[in-house]
């Protein structure tokens, strides 16, 4: 059964389960009324579910990272998961500190948002951890389908509700899509695991034609269109404007900050151990190119501003996806994992901002020059932040598309490379439109910005810190991130220096 | 024969996958995308039996992903009664709210 060994890999995903259950239990107890719970309630459950987060945090700060195999090979913990949880329980907690300081406001009027964002961060930490088809999909499913009720969560608005019902229909059906893959690949090889099908993978022959032998390409493709299904890369991205438009700004926070850590890393794992080296790789590349340019042309077109946003985002999965495309090397995971980092720190920025100014309504990006003229703290946050999305020097941004054009151009993807550079150079337009915006225009109906909040303030202090000084002293970075490639490429026996085909 | 499995699992899929495209009625919709993970328990159900048969890897993979379905036709179920009470779609074409 369960030894000690094996439960170690899985404390902060059992803290996160017990709190949710207390949460959720305490939340029954303690209603008012059937309905509604009182705001301070809701401020409450959000505080105990942030300081469960931050807890969960030092337990895997604190851990050693060695490599653990639980429960008969189903789950994988080692230093790559390690930092990817780190990464995301970070993550999660900026954006449960934003969201604490909204009870005063009485916007956030259920603490059953509180108990599902905890829920699916436990299962996107098993998602990090699973080394089995079925435990990815489930873990898989469980963020997924706690995802479909937050887009859906505000109850009276006629945009949230139907944001949830759009996102629940693409959802399912590229489910299903990802669930018939992984069908198809364990119905032609009898196994699930990952590293088992990396054996498989690498000596079998790949062959379609006979169905008794080797994976077959639908399967991984399959797979590999589930994965760009939730991580809204080109193609499959149709369901992202709307669902993250319509959802509550603090819902749309987390929608784009931390799923994306948890299916990257497990695409990194997926990609790499099981279905090394093959097809799933001009899939990947022109996802990227798409996304790269969808991202770019779709967001200078847009008036609003968490549309905005959200091309942005997807603009910048296409920048990620980039580190796919030679493979599976080392220099592209590392540099995708660097994008990956850097992209958490700005997004809990942009978020941050959004969700001080959300009180006063400002929905569109002329509303944002008031902020030039009344606020210049947040305004020079912002601008920060803007031109480290556009990639100039000497923030964080420049550091992750740097890294990752030089991980294509290593690995002979010039294309991807080059492309990047063309669109990031489109893209400063429109980022440096929203500084020229905050700071030269009138805006059309001047409003009092409010103030921002202590806890809003402090994630925006450690996020603006992280972008500006991550790129005067990388090495934290790096050496996190090669620590990681190294547990991720080391622990395969498999051949890893992959080429383009 | 083997190859029966996949090929009658495919023929619930391709209807789930045109129900979930074609779904006008907004009460039909989320009920629409339920014959896919059906089909696709055809799959490890019949290969579960043979190829990994250590472990019921298989039949237990059937049962995880007929929970996991209906828990996510249960919660597409949930939202569209909100759908109705905030905004009265009954056709989905009709639902334009988030157009730009």
């Amino acid at each position: 059964m369960l030894d000690r060994a094996e439960l170690l890999g899985l404390f902060p995903e059992i803290l996160l389960w017990d709190t949710t259950l207390i949460l959720l239990v305490l939340g029954m107890m303690v209603a008012r009324t059937p309905a509604r719970p009182a705001a301070p309630f809701v401020r409450t459950v959000a505080w105990l579910g942030l300081h469960c987060v931050l807890l969960a945090i030092v337990l895997v700060g604190v851990g050693i990272p060695i490599t653990i195999n639980s429960i008969h090979d189903i789950l994988l913990t080692d230093s790559f998961t390690h930092c990817c949880d780190i990464f995301l329980l970070v993550g999660t907690a900026g954006t449960i500190m934003l969201i604490v300081d909204h009870g005063g406001r009485d916007t956030l009027r259920a603490f059953e948002t509180i108990v599902l964002i905890l829920l699916s961060t436990s299962g996107m930490l098993v998602l990090i951890s699973a080394s089995d088809l079925l435990i990815m999909f489930i873990a898989m499913e469980l963020q997924t389908l706690c995802f479909y009720v937050l887009a859906a969560s505000k109850r009276d608005s006629e945009c949230s509700t139907e944001a949830g019902l759009k996102y629940f229909l693409l959802g399912a059906f590229s489910s299903g899509l990802f669930l018939f893959g992984c069908s198809m690949v364990y119905g032609s090889t009898g196994v699930t695991n990952f590293e088992e099908l990396g054996i498989l993978a690498l000596t079998r022959s790949w062959g379609v034609p006979d169905p008794s032998t080797g994976i077959p390409i639908i399967g991984i493709l399959c797979i590999v269109v589930g994965f760009l299904f939730k991580i809204t890369a080109v193609p499959f991205h149709m369901w992202a404007p709307d669902v993250y438009e319509g959802s509550l700004t603090l819902v749309t926070a987390f929608f784009s900050i931390a799923p994306k850590i948890a299916i990257f890393a497990n695409m990194v794992r997926v990609l790499n151990h099981c279905f090394h080296d093959h097809d799933w790789q001009s899939l990947l590349f022109f996802a990227s190119i798409g996304s790269m340019i969808l991202g770019t042309v779709a967001a200078m077109a847009q008036q609003k501003v968490k549309r905005f946003v959200v091309y942005s985002s997807i603009g910048h999965v296409g920048y990620l996806c980039i580190g796919f495309a030679g493979g599976t090397t080392m220099e592209g995971i590392q540099s995708l994992l660097i994008g990956l980092l850097i992209y958490l720190f700005m997004t809990v920025n942009v978020f941050g901002l959004f969700c001080a100014v959300r009180p006063v309504r400002s929905q569109y990006l002329g509303d944002l020059g008031v902020f030039g003229k009344l606020h210049p703290l947040f305004a020079i946050t912002f601008s920060l932040t803007m031109f480290s999305y556009a990639g100039i020097p000497p923030l964080a941004g420049f550091c992750s598309k740097f890294y990752l054009f030089f991980g294509a151009i290593r690995c002979g993807a010039d294309v991807l490379a080059g492309l990047g550079v063309v669109t990031s150079v489109i893209s400063c337009f429109y980022y440096l439109r929203l500084v020229k915006l905050m700071y030269f225009d009138l805006p059309g109906e001047y409003m009092i910005p409010p103030r921002l909040d202590r806890d809003n303030s402090i994630v925006l202090a450690i996020t603006v810190a992280c972008i500006t000084l991550m790129f005067l002293y990388t090495s934290p970075l790096f050496l996190v991130t090669h620590y990681m490639a190294m547990g991720l490429f080391a622990e395969s026996g498999v051949g890893f220096s992959g080429s383009v085909a | 024969t083997l190859e029966r499995a996949p090929i009658s699992g495919a023929f619930p899929f391709r209807t789930g996958i045109y129900g979930s495209m074609t779904s006008r009625n907004m009460a039909r919709a989320p009920m629409r995308p339920e014959p896919i993970p059906n089909a696709v328990n055809a799959n490890p159900a019949t290969s579960g039996h043979c190829a990994g048969a250590r472990q019921m890897k298989g039949e237990i993979s059937a049962i995880s992903i007929m929970a996991i379905a209906s828990a996510e036709a249960a919660i597409g179920s949930a939202i569209v009664p909100a759908t109705y009470r905030s905004a009265r779609p009954i056709r989905t074409d009709q639902s334009n709210s988030l157009k730009r």
